[in-house]
């Protein structure tokens, strides 16, 4: 896929020395490979449809690697933790936060990585009591350009080593050929955003179809791998209770219970601010026409009965496949929590508990 | 050439019959008071002499002072003492930044004022220097977005739709949404908002909520907006208001029909205590927090002991319940 999407890569001033900047010039051979100044490429990208996803910055960041998720207030988070690989995406989801930062357009690959990433060990190291779930699908696909950035090939082997960090490759892609080739397997979990059917070829533009995404879980789920899904964001939107059924089924065609670490639901929300975004990206999406109300983090959310019927019907479905999938709720209310699951973690330590428990049980 | 330069410039009894007094390509006054002013010319004179432009055509062009002017006319004055400045001392252009700077100097522009100081720069200077230089200077954020759409007001709005954003009774975030639509949707729409005097808030409300209908209903958002522009409320002896509020409640069961029943069963199951006027009993902001609240207002402990009996007696109080769950 990565090769196929970027067109052209811009080298900010002062990255050439870079080992990574080498490595990821070496994949991209033949494009259009531009040098820049810093912050040149902030180009104005104002309400523009554009956002640079065929264009690979190579930059290096300033700011700390490894960050605590942001999570939201006044609801139950998990204690999951950032490594801030890079910046936007190539695939293009209808709903994607990423679209509010407009302000920073193009795929922006940090590539003192390498160097930054021996501090975050350090840290990680010197935190042995503490159990550290880290990700790279936050504000990036993990494995989307795997292929050009080497990610899995330069952070495999460090996280497979510690006992006390889990390292989580989120994907929408089948781009699982490096991590098949590496020889460690323990505390790396790859994991897979799902959705409907329809969700998924409407709203998830350049993605992976549903099929091939849970054929390659269990591909890599048969080559060693323990991995997750995450029907984040679920989506209220016509014949939604079949769809989701049907993945539901297919997950059970293709893959092993017992080697999922968890799975995760949230329903869609987003900041107001993103609404005319994604009305202007996107004419013609569903995701915004079910009944949002804005939560108590001012993010827009389903009306409370509608998040209690998506996260019961998918905690029944899913529960009749397996009763111990490791299910939690992302970035909801203990009365949620309550109402749909049949237990709470009551506050995000008990969330954290939960999915350290998760941890311990399925890595030891 | 600088303004002082003009000061100099001996000034000359002009008939106002000689002046183009209309909007000409340096004006940038719109909907503007002239009482003061009247009184102002009345007591004082006029201090400060208009600047006329003179490019040997039929009619003498305004630079500054088409307020003042204005004023001379609506007091029947038919001479006036005015500068009068040709091609050899001054360029368009240079006339368009001094009444921009006399102006932007001493008072504020209102929306189409702004619109139309943007429109005239823009013919003179480049779109950068106009986004990056003119807009801070006009309480405007320096955007590419913000540029066209100031472009667009002021060429693209007809008078009455003008009128009513000058005085600030259309929010500018309501005319973008406007000028993004055809024109007959933009009518209708205009249509309701002046129909039912509809505030700013319910103004960005309808937009929200008819752009969603048409995307749930999947028509278009002319047809949505026709629809509502037909719809009966029902409610003939109701002032301006109320039937705007009436509006809104309609469009808001339409766009969120859960969350409008809830709020309709939870206001049935409040009635139905029964409560004395110094009690209330509330929900969080969509029922998003499983709590409610209770209000009393007491005077002193023997009132607050009869509210609570009163409330503890309230038949069916102890069915108050999550009316979303029904």
């Amino acid at each position: 896929m990565a090769k196929k999407v970027i067109k052209r890569v811009l080298v900010e001033d002062g990255t050439r020395h870079h080992e990574m900047t080498g490595r990821i010039l070496g994949q991209v051979e033949g494009l259009n490979i531009l040098d820049i100044g810093r912050d040149e490429a902030t180009f104005d990208m104002e309400h523009g449809c554009k956002m640079g996803k065929d264009t690979m910055h190579l930059l290096s960041y300033r700011g700390e690697f490894l960050k605590p998720c942001p999570g939201t207030k006044n609801y139950i988070c998990c204690g999951y933790q950032i490594l801030n690989v890079a910046t936007n995406c190539p695939i293009d989801c209808s709903y994607c936060i990423l679209q509010s930062y407009f302000n920073q357009p193009n795929l922006r690959v940090f590539v003192n990585l390498e160097e930054e990433l021996e501090g975050v060990l350090a840290f990680i190291d010197s935190n042995p009591q503490k159990i550290f779930r880290v990700g790279t699908g936050e504000f990036t696909d993990s494995l989307a350009i795997d292929s050009i950035t080497g990610w899995s090939d330069l952070l495999i082997p460090s996280f497979s080593k510690r006992k006390n960090a889990v390292l989580e490759l989120k994907t929408k892609t089948t781009e699982i050929r490096d991590v098949l080739d590496s020889p460690f397997r323990d505390r790396i979990i790859i994991s897979w955003s799902l959705n409907s059917p329809f969700i998924t070829s409407r709203e998830e533009h350049r993605a992976s179809g549903l099929k091939q995404r849970l054929k390659a879980a269990q591909i890599c789920q048969q080559d060693g791998y323990v991995v997750g899904f995450h029907f984040d964001p679920l989506i209220v939107h016509p014949g939604w209770k079949n769809g989701y059924l049907r993945t539901i089924e297919m997950m059970e065609k293709y893959l092993d219970p017992e080697r999922i670490i968890w799975i995760s639901l949230g329903s869609m929300r987003y900041i107001p601010s993103l609404k005319e975004i994604i009305r202007k990206r996107h004419p013609g999406t569903c995701i915004l026409d079910g009944e949002f109300v804005q939560g108590l983090d001012g993010k827009m959310r389903y009306f409370k009965p509608i998040r209690m019927e998506l996260y019961r019907f998918m905690r029944e479905n899913l529960e009749k496949w397996h009763p111990r999938l490791g299910l939690y709720l992302c970035m909801e209310s203990d009365e949620i929590w309550s109402r749909t699951m049949g237990w709470s973690p009551t506050d995000s330590d008990g969330l954290k508990a939960f999915l350290d428990g998760r941890v311990m049980e399925i890595f030891g | 050439m600088k303004i002082s330069a003009h000061i100099n410039i001996k000034p000359l009894n002009i008939d106002l019959d000689r002046i183009a007094v209309e909007y000409g390509p340096f004006s940038m006054s719109f909907n503007f008071e002239l009482e003061k002013l009247i009184r102002s010319i009345g007591v004082n004179g006029i201090i400060n002499t208009p600047l006329l432009f003179d490019e040997a055509g039929e009619k003498l062009t305004i630079i500054s002072g088409f307020r003042r002017i204005k004023a001379a006319e609506s007091m029947g004055m038919t001479h006036l003492e005015c500068r009068v400045l040709t091609p050899d001392n001054i360029t368009p252009q240079e006339c368009l930044a001094l009444n921009f700077f006399e102006n932007i100097s001493t008072r504020q522009f209102n929306d189409i004022e702004k619109a139309m100081a943007i429109n005239r720069l823009s013919a003179h200077l480049k779109n950068d220097e106009v986004k990056d230089e003119y807009l801070p200077l006009l309480g405007i954020s320096p955007s590419k977005r913000n540029l066209e759409l100031y472009k667009k007001i002021d060429s693209d709005l007809r008078d009455e739709i003008r009128m009513q954003l000058a005085k600030g009774k259309i929010p500018i975030k309501v005319i973008r949404e406007m000028l993004e639509m055809d024109n007959e949707t933009r009518e209708e729409l205009f249509k309701i908002i002046i129909g039912f005097g509809l505030n700013n808030n319910q103004q960005r409300n309808l937009i929200d909520f008819t752009r969603d209908l048409a995307s749930i209903k999947g028509i278009s958002l002319r047809d949505v907006i026709g629809r509502v522009a037909g719809e009966d409320i029902g409610c003939e002896h109701a002032n301006l208001p109320q039937r705007a509020r009436s509006l809104m409640k309609k469009l808001k069961g339409l766009r969120y029909p859960k969350l409008s029943e809830s709020e309709a069963r939870f206001s049935r199951q409040i009635k139905r205590l029964e409560l004395p006027k110094e009690v209330r009993i509330g929900a969080s902001p969509f029922f998003e927090e499983p709590y409610y609240h209770l209000e009393i207002m007491f005077k002193d402990g023997i009132e607050l002991t009869r509210q609570l009996k009163v409330i503890y007696d309230a038949e069916g109080i102890e069915n108050l319940g999550d009316p979303w769950l029904e």
